[in-house]
């Protein structure tokens, strides 16, 4: 990308031309003034905006690796290979569920009338769940962010069932324990594997696991695009989670 | 004539003089049961104790009512005209005179608002 | 004029009052206390409350054993159900009974000195009766004692309500015992770490559902504040209730400071269902225009699925009614008294019932406007779930009868 500085000499951000600003917010940065004749430039970087509140970006990502999901809503076709590859590598009983996926229909819309929003644990950074356990049962992995279950502590009062803002919980009665997401992370991370069991079974490309704390990865690349709109569930609820959906 | 005397905010221990001229009686309470005649009274499911926690049964006011065997500690004042009253009540400020708890001994008390 | 209006008013209700004794009821009033008394059928009653407390721990034991998520309408979306909000009501009640016997108690406000013995006891009771029906709601109640110790979590408000309602239950239960023993010092003592225990748990309650912030319905200081209020309108309700018919089993005369104490207690519980009808008041106004999951809500709540519960139960029965009932007769009717606790308890336990599933009826994704989650959830409470409940209530029924005949009508010192 090449931006010629030099063209520019006016001090409010509005003078510089359309396309040059474009060129910045493609790198992530918002252009705040020129100053002294062009030489300096006063950038901010942008990404902040997709987050749910400012402080996540302050606080950057305090895991390594800091898993995430990304969720590429348009493309979910409904197949429900991650649902299956779920259940099998998770042993989820028919009663309960760890991800789902919801279906939205807009009659009025044109073209395509309806789409797919898988839903899984959102991993929250500020999760109700943790806090409303009074067992420290259901808790943050300090290593890597995943919200865990030690099974032998759950009591199952369910209050974080009641305190989780996503549906993520069920009472799994084989393990007498709230059982829930937790990136596979017993079943597949711990293993060497890369992806959860949905993430690999996903024929389109719908979700997208990675390390958000690695700027290489395709989650941390999605997420600090500015291109197109990423968003996460209930933002105002405030759990700061680390599942985004974008539609790309 | 006697009076129970009481302040309106009591020392929960119930153990401090309650003015000066208080002393210390034990009372003989008075066990009222809202039955018409001992013999209905044979009947309920408190009869024994009753029975058993009193003497003197008798039927009064359309009640039956016998004197407990446990006496009862109160402070007690004696009052025995209107001007002893109104010299008490003049000392202490305000005054309530109520009915007591019935005691054999006593029927009122006065609380010292 | 503003008197002649009050007088038809009071006599008005006077009436009522009159007619509640006059020939029509006073047959069926007297055979019913009567009944209560007389030796053959108090026993008739205690065993039923054991068989009661009997069904339900064999219903409770079925429900273990086939798994709760078939024996209870629980559900994923709606984990909290009526075994919950009857926890909720007898702890309440527990809290207040507590709050209002410590007026006397720990306080030393003679007028409510004769109320202290029965409420105490009543205060273990209920608590007692609470956590026997939460026992059937917890999936590894035996994994709770040991992990509450082991393993606490001082950021959760559950945490803090078990442990704060499991030193209060002591500190009553010793109160209790000390006042039998007549030793009042000890026992104002151990009465003011109940209340403290007491208020800091039962606050604690209310702010597990206030410190929910995915939950709008329930989310803010509201909560905590309502539940303490409320505790103590239901206290009042219950020693008015239970004092009443006390007094019905031995057959006793109500002296002069009982009555005075029930009037007290009945202008305290007046009092506090108008702090609860404004609190009611402003809580559906400021939901009306709160959040959309919110307003769902109050929808519901005012014209939807739970407005019987809302109107008929809570407002007329819970509140209006007994408010209208201790105003109109000047708090001096002991019967009319007793009349509108009744008339608050039964409302009472609708306000827990209602607290708990409206909360929940909103799904999470609601806003999301997925076909899933477009509709308001339902839940009605499953035969093994109401069996629990009504064991619950045999529970304090029978051992309100058996204290009764133990502790002699709960006499205190200097009553």
């Amino acid at each position: 990308m090449r931006l010629d500085l030099d063209g520019l000499k006016k001090d409010p951000p509005e003078s510089i031309p359309a396309i040059e600003r474009r060129q910045f917010l493609k790198m992530g940065l918002v252009v705040t003034g020129v100053f002294a004749g062009g030489t300096v430039l006063s950038l901010i970087s942008n990404i902040q905006r997709v987050f749910a509140s400012p402080e996540e970006f302050k606080e950057k990502y305090p895991y390594t690796p800091h898993y995430s999901m990304v969720i590429r809503q348009n493309r979910c076709i409904d197949c429900e290979r991650c649902l299956e590859a779920c259940r099998r590598t998770n042993h989820v009983p028919p009663y309960g569920y760890r991800t789902a996926i919801l279906e939205r229909t807009i009659p009025d819309a044109i073209g395509q009338k309806r789409e797919f929003i898988p839903v899984l644990c959102m991993q929250c950074n500020n999760p109700p769940c943790v806090r409303a356990c009074p067992t420290r049962a259901s808790y943050k992995h300090r290593g890597n962010g995943i919200i865990m279950i030690d099974s032998k502590k759950c009591v199952g009062c369910k209050a974080c069932m009641v305190a989780c803002p996503y549906n993520a919980r069920y009472f799994n009665e084989e393990k007498r324990a709230i059982d829930k997401c937790n990136f596979c992370f017993d079943t597949r991370l711990s293993k060497g594997e890369r992806l959860t069991a949905c993430a690999a079974a996903c024929p389109t490309g719908a979700r997208t696991f990675g390390d958000l704390s690695d700027p290489s990865s395709d989650v941390y690349r999605m997420v600090h695009q500015i291109e197109r709109p990423v968003w996460v569930l209930r933002a105002e609820v405030g759990t700061r989670p680390n599942v985004f959906y974008m539609k790309a | 004539m006697k009076f129970i005397v009481s302040r309106k905010r009591m020392s929960v221990t119930g153990d401090k003089k309650v003015c000066d001229e208080a002393r210390q009686e034990d009372l003989t309470p008075l066990d009222y049961r809202t039955v018409k005649s001992l013999e209905e009274a044979k009947k309920k499911v408190w009869y024994k104790d009753w029975l058993k926690g009193g003497v003197n049964h008798r039927e009064e006011d359309g009640m039956v009512v016998c004197d407990k065997k446990e006496k009862s500690r109160q402070w007690v004042v004696e009052i025995n005209s209107l001007e002893e009253l109104l010299e008490f009540q003049d000392k202490y400020g305000a005054i309530m005179i109520t009915n007591s708890i019935p005691y054999k001994e006593v029927k009122k008390e006065i609380t010292i608002l | 004029m503003a008197d002649e209006i009050r007088t038809s008013k009071i006599s008005a209700i006077g009436g009522l009052a009159r007619s509640f004794n006059s020939a029509l009821f006073s047959d069926i009033y007297s055979t019913l206390i009567g009944f209560l008394s007389g030796t053959r059928s108090f026993y008739i009653i205690l065993s039923l409350g054991v068989l009661t407390v009997f069904v339900a721990s064999i219903s409770g034991l079925d429900a273990m054993r086939i798994g709760y998520r078939h024996a209870y309408n629980i559900t994923r979306e709606i984990p909290w159900g009526i075994i919950i909000s009857t926890y909720i009501f007898f702890v309440v009640t527990s809290t207040g009974l507590c709050i209002v016997s410590s007026i006397g108690h720990v306080f030393g406000i003679k007028d409510f000195m004769p109320i202290v013995n029965r409420a105490v006891f009543l205060a273990v009771v209920t608590i007692f009766a609470g956590f026997s029906v939460i026992f059937f709601d917890i999936e590894n109640p035996f994994r709770m004692a040991i992990y509450n110790a082991l393993s606490p979590n001082l950021r959760s408000n559950l945490w803090w309500m078990g442990t704060l309602y499991g030193a209060y239950m002591f500190f009553m239960a010793i109160e209790f015992i000390l006042l039998l023993l007549k030793n009042h010092r000890f026992a104002t003592y151990a009465g003011l770490a109940g209340l403290i225990s007491g208020v800091a748990a039962h606050s604690n309650l209310g702010a597990i559902f206030g410190m929910l912030h995915s939950r709008e319905f329930w989310y803010g200081p509201y909560m905590p504040i309502y539940f303490i209020a409320s505790a103590v309108m239901s206290g009042g309700a219950a020693i008015i209730f239970f004092t009443w018919i006390g007094y019905k089993v031995n057959n006793e005369k109500m002296d002069a400071p009982m009555e005075r104490a029930i009037e007290v207690v009945s202008k305290l519980t007046a009092f506090m269902i108008a702090v609860i009808l404004f609190f009611t008041a402003w809580k559906v106004v400021t939901g009306l225009v709160g959040s959309p999951p919110k307003r769902e809500v109050i929808k519901a709540m005012l014209v939807g699925p739970y407005a019987a519960n809302f109107w008929g139960f809570e407002i007329i029965i819970g509140m209006i009614l007994p408010f209208a009932i201790l105003l109109g007769t000047g708090f001096r009717n002991v019967n009319m008294s007793f009349l509108a606790s009744v008339l608050m308890i039964i409302g009472i336990f609708f306000m827990r019932y209602d607290l708990v599933v409206e909360g929940q009826i909103v799904p999470v994704f609601h806003e999301l406007g997925v076909n899933e989650y477009r509709g308001l959830l339902h839940y009605l409470p499953s035969l093994h779930e109401i069996m629990i409940i009504t064991g619950g209530m045999g529970i304090v029924a029978s051992a309100f009868l058996i204290g009764e005949r133990v502790f002699n009508g709960h006499k205190s010192e200097g009553h």
